[in-house]
């Protein structure tokens, strides 16, 4: 019948408009995603976690070196091995009772008054900090951060003697 | 009269445009974290340079079978041009295609780069331009359409404007002229985006919206390489390869969207016209035999006609 509107044509023109508002929905949501990528505070962030593991491998470094200007030798319990984030290379966190499969610096950190060795964020559970050490034999100590995040490589090698 | 397409299926078009946007931003949000996706930058590079050839080649063959749009022309060029640019810069980087998945892009900014990607978004600009001169245009539109252009154009060239002036007082040095000619691009790919927008084809043309979608992944892709996320310079140069990669894609599954519906209106051509022969033939039929029915008659009333000449014929002899 001329001028009436059939259940399906509603239905059609319901699509329609839901349709409509999706599309300008997504183009608001694309706009967003522009907005978000140009600040991406998930990057700060990471950048920020970075940041920090670099500060505490260098911290950790610093009590070795302290250790081997002392005593003249580079740490019985590093293990010897070119690649540093292996299995058995991660340092064990301080005051933790068994420290078996990890590399226990206690002895290094004793003679630094009120240190304690920093814990990744990322490393929550585990007897382990989230940092690996090791020694090439050829008289440089290597800690690593293999937890760092956006693919960066945190490793500092550090010449003993 | 060209047929409008469903508004169903555009809105469906342009919602998936919006998704395919998103769904990359996502994969340069979590790119970062991804390993595996730098050791593809060469190789990518070589499949969107061969997928560019493609492209040209085919946008060539659809104006030589119809000569209609000079559009497909310019395309066809233009890709071609594209990809052997796009070739020539992965073989020039790596320095061998032995090189394809060990070596590394070391430069920044390669030159090449910046030249087919200069050359493209001019393309498309160009084809834009010649197919709105195909077209019949309403006066308001053009007016609308060239004030839109002209604050693009002009806030660009503002941009534009301020970059020279810090590279002429020495501000900033380090990469500028490609950071110049990157805005470029980006200025003529916007341009030919609100084009192709406003000319609203995209309403009756399928091909039309999968332009939109290149055009839509270059400016991402642009975007990427100049670069204005805050995101690493190793990974906006990759991302932004790969954005170009599904720009080519996109037109490809357009040129081969094209073919698939030129197909199927010549199956609905012989269709049809196997239909009318038929109907023509039933017709013919009909007429033949209407003839023969004529003929019939004629010859009854012929026959009649004879026998009642015959009979006036004996009466008037009787009489005599």
């Amino acid at each position: 019948m001329k001028g009436s509107i059939t259940a399906n044509e509603v239905k059609k023109t319901r699509n329609n408009v839901f349709l409509d508002v999706l599309v300008f929905f997504s183009i608001f949501l694309v706009i967003g995603g522009f907005a978000y990528m140009i600040l991406n505070p998930g990057k700060m962030k990471s950048d920020v976690r970075n940041s920090s593991r670099n500060t505490d491998i260098l911290n950790i470094m610093q009590s070795m070196v302290g250790y081997v200007e002392e005593t003249g030798n580079i740490p019985e319990m590093i293990p010897l091995n070119r690649t540093c984030a292996s299995i058995g290379n991660e340092i064990c966190k301080t005051g933790i009772t068994d420290c078996k499969g990890y590399v226990d610096l206690t002895k290094i950190i004793s003679k630094k008054a009120g240190f304690t060795l920093p814990v990744d964020t990322f490393r929550s559970k585990g007897n382990g900090t989230g940092y690996y050490v090791s020694h090439d034999g050829e008289g440089s100590i290597i800690i690593c951060a293999p937890l760092s995040e956006r693919n960066v490589k945190i490793e500092l090698k550090q010449f003993m003697y | 009269m060209k047929n409008r397409l469903p508004r169903e299926h555009v809105d469906i078009q342009f919602l998936s445009l919006c998704i395919s946007l998103l769904a990359f931003l996502g994969l340069a949000y979590w790119a970062g974290d991804i390993v595996w996706i730098k050791d593809f930058q060469p190789f990518i590079t070589l499949i969107s340079g061969i997928f560019a050839l493609f492209i040209g080649v085919l946008a060539l063959l659809r104006y030589y079978t119809k000569k209609m749009s000079l559009n497909y022309l310019f395309i066809g060029i233009g890709f071609l041009g594209v990809g052997l640019l796009d070739i020539f810069q992965v073989v020039l980087d790596l320095g061998g295609m032995s090189n394809l998945f060990s070596g590394a892009i070391s430069q920044v900014y390669p030159v090449t780069s910046v030249l087919s990607k200069t050359f493209l978004a001019v393309i498309m600009f160009v084809s834009w331009l010649v197919s709105r001169k195909d077209e019949v245009n309403g006066k308001g539109k053009k007016k609308k359409e060239a004030l839109l252009m002209g604050l693009v154009a002009g806030s660009f060239a503002l941009f534009i404007g301020v970059f020279v002036y810090l590279m002429i007082a020495g501000i900033i040095v380090d990469g500028m002229a490609v950071i110049i000619v990157g805005l470029i691009s980006l200025m003529f790919l916007i341009l030919a985006l609100l084009g192709y927008l406003l000319s609203k084809n995209w309403l009756y043309d399928d091909f039309n919206y999968w332009i939109i979608f290149l055009i839509s992944f270059l400016i991402l892709s642009q975007i990427f390489y100049l670069p204005f996320f805050n995101l690493e310079y190793s990974n906006m140069m990759n991302l932004s390869i790969w954005a170009r990669f599904f720009a080519y894609i996109g037109l490809l599954i357009g040129f081969l969207n094209s073919i698939y519906v030129m197909f199927q209106k010549e199956i609905e051509t012989q269709k049809e016209l196997t239909k009318k022969n038929k109907e023509l033939d039933q017709t013919k039929a009909k007429v033949e035999e209407a003839y023969l029915m004529l003929r019939e008659e004629k010859w009854s009333l012929a026959r009649a006609k004879g026998s009642v000449d015959n009979i006036l014929k004996g009466i008037v002899k009787g009489k005599k």
